[in-house]
């Protein structure tokens, strides 16, 4: 290995989920979170930082982002890496549609814009390819409206089901 | 320990509103509208949406029925006192059912309505007008003090630019204007309005027309980018800006008029420069830059004597010769070299870039670039992407005992390599120099996009390398899709 990678020291994390998993990562790949950044620099580094919002499967999830998104060693071609990067995006972003949401509301909860824009992008694309009953069974949204308030609704978008 | 039953799934709708918002706004009209009949909370969520974009261009929707859906989606949002942060039109005129004029009138309107609320930060138009067909700078939003963020693009539709200048305080920090023609009025110039924003600090012209010269002046601009294709710009003035300190320039002025480039900005770091040389050229102050590209074509049909021509590339070298950064493009390389340029003294020059952008040979331009070079750190040679090479080189490659014969000045502290192979003999000959003289080469980088036995190159190379220096191969071998292999050693 080159002289300029065995300076940098990889220093550890440790993050907990909801149900009391732990994980350990590279510092510099946790901070691709926003959350997490601010929380190694106001010092939390020396314990384990919690991640209450988050289960165990899905911060294993995330952990997985962050490693294939902690900021490139020297000397890649960024073309490449950015090429190779969004196809494994593509992949880890073809969930089950509860997952997807959960890592959704990860993002969020973490500031993860990468991440957030992705899953996004991806729950934009089921809304838009679904009907209003699939989005409804989909996604797990109750229907509110009474059967006269949904027609009322549904006659002045008529356009929007041409 | 997973918890031994499944949870239960929450769902859409009880992601936090920020969550949805961020979704909402990948989704078009027609999306929406439907969104807000799959339940209460989805609508709440469409309303609440502080990111508003109208637009018919996705879904190709129109019709009565749609715009009263727009003014009553609008009338909804300013009921609940939903607070816009940006708003965003994009609008085609083509096929519009009523009269365009009466359209346009509809579109300004939701204009101004979200405007005046006072609370919209960003304004992106997008109009397509049908031929002729011209609009006004919405001085709605030029006037309103919480836009910070204007971006119109227009398909190359007339802008028509107020009688006088605006006087009021326009809180513009950021301008662009693209696929615009500007109207020809004596009594108000672009320069002229774009200099009375005061608080302008990134202005962006792309692809602007109509125009045939520019004064800008300005003490806020801090980035400053130019693209013009429509060659009838031929006078560039850059007068005063202080705070500047990107300036990026595509420019293809008409060469059978004279033409003209002026800067005056003393803290300008980042200069990029492509297209079309100008007759005359002149960067005042020689600020310090950081980074420097020019990827400068001559103009076809050369003008002047020989002696003017080499005067003008001298003038633009010295303008760059302080860059720490150098980035340009063969094309220029080989113009520097044809007209006597090189070799020429870039003392401060660490990082050196050249961009292959033709076919023709680049050892000679190279070479004699490399010979002025005496602090040279990094040095990266790569590949435009217009540019592909079908044919093997038929003459003969200039060997490592070639580069040797140059006595290079900065083989003792060139730290890092990066060479897209194009010419594949030549610039493993250069490669092979290289790993044998740069005593402090730490990595040498080499990309493919044709194939080649890479073991067989490896081996070769292997050979030169000293135990230091790291060695990395990519290929891509199918030109910017999926890179394929990655061999370290």
């Amino acid at each position: 290995m080159s002289s300029t990678l065995c300076c940098s020291f990889a220093k550890n994390v440790t993050l907990r989920s909801s149900d009391g998993q732990t994980f350990e990562v590279e510092e510099a790949a946790a901070q691709v979170s926003q959350t997490i950044k601010r929380m190694i620099e106001d010092g939390c580094t020396g314990s384990v930082i919690p991640v209450p919002n988050l289960t165990g499967p899905v911060l294993a999830l995330v952990i997985e982002y962050f490693k294939k998104h902690s900021p490139p060693s020297d000397g890649c071609p960024t073309a490449l890496l950015e090429m190779e990067i969004k196809d494994w995006d593509a992949k880890f972003v073809a969930v089950d549609n509860d997952t997807l949401l959960d890592l959704t509301l990860a993002a969020h909860y973490l500031e993860i814009q990468g991440l957030l824009d992705l899953t996004c992008h991806r729950v934009a694309d089921i809304l838009n390819d679904n009907s209003v009953e699939k989005i409804r069974e989909i996604f797990h949204i109750k229907n509110d409206f009474t059967p006269e308030e949904e027609a009322e609704e549904r006659s002045k978008i008529q356009w929007a089901f041409e | 320990m997973k918890p031994p039953t499944k949870k239960q799934n929450s769902g859409f709708s009880d992601l936090p509103d920020g969550a949805v918002h961020n979704v909402l706004d990948f989704l078009g009209m027609r999306d929406i509208a439907r969104l807000c009949v799959v339940s209460k909370r989805c609508r709440e969520l469409c309303i609440s949406n502080p990111n508003l974009c109208l637009s018919n261009i996705e879904d190709k929707s129109g019709g009565p029925h749609f715009y009263s859906f727009v003014d009553r989606f609008m009338a909804l949002r300013c009921l609940h006192g939903v607070m816009t942060d940006r708003f965003a039109i994009r609008w085609s005129f083509e096929g519009s059912v009523v009269d365009q004029d009466e359209e346009y009138y509809r579109v300004e309107t939701w204009l101004q309505h979200a405007v005046n609320q006072g609370s919209v930060a960003g304004v992106r138009l997008k109009f397509f007008l049908l031929g002729r067909q011209h609009f006004s700078l919405p001085l709605c939003v030029l006037r309103c003090n919480s836009v910070t963020f204007l971006d119109i693009d227009a398909e190359n539709a007339l802008l028509k630019l107020p009688s006088a200048p605006p006087y009021f305080a326009s809180e513009l920090q950021s301008l662009q204007l693209r696929h615009v023609q500007i109207e020809n009025n004596c009594n108000c110039n672009l320069g002229e309005l774009l200099s009375s924003f005061k608080s302008l600090k990134v202005l962006k012209l792309d692809k602007i027309s109509g125009i045939k010269a520019m004064t800008i002046t300005s003490s806020s601009i801090e980035i400053l980018s130019i693209v013009s294709v429509d060659s009838h710009l031929c006078d560039v003035e850059i007068q005063q800006l202080h705070k500047l300190y990107e300036l990026n320039l595509v420019w293809f002025p008409k060469s059978s008029s004279s033409t003209s480039l002026k800067i005056s900005a003393p803290n300008l770091q980042t200069f990029q420069w492509s297209g079309i040389t100008v007759d005359d050229y002149c960067m005042r102050d020689s600020p310090d830059l950081l980074q420097a590209l020019i990827g400068l074509h001559l103009p076809a049909q050369s003008k002047g004597n020989p002696d003017s021509t080499k005067n003008n590339l001298v003038k633009i070298l010295h303008s760059v010769q302080k860059a720490r950064h150098l980035k340009l493009y063969g094309c220029f390389v080989e113009a520097l070299l044809k007209h006597g340029c090189l070799p020429f003294s870039f003392d401060n020059v660490e990082h050196l870039t050249v961009i292959r952008s033709s076919l023709g040979d680049q050892v000679l331009p190279l070479s004699s670039l490399l010979r002025g070079t005496t602090n040279l750190k990094l040095l990266s040679l790569h590949v435009c992407a217009s540019v592909t090479n079908s044919m093997p080189s038929s003459e003969l490659p200039f060997k490592m005992e070639y580069w040797q014969s140059q006595n290079f000045m900065f083989t003792h502290q060139l730290k890092k390599v990066v060479v897209h192979l194009f010419d594949k003999e030549n610039e493993i000959e250069l490669i092979k120099y290289l790993l044998t003289n740069a005593q402090e080469l730490e990595l040498m980088t080499i990309l493919y996009s044709s194939p080649l036995s890479s073991s067989d190159v490896i081996i070769e190379l292997k050979k030169f390398k000293k135990p230091s220096t790291k060695l990395i191969l990519y290929s891509s071998l199918d030109n910017h899709r999926h890179h394929q292999s990655l061999r370290l050693m």
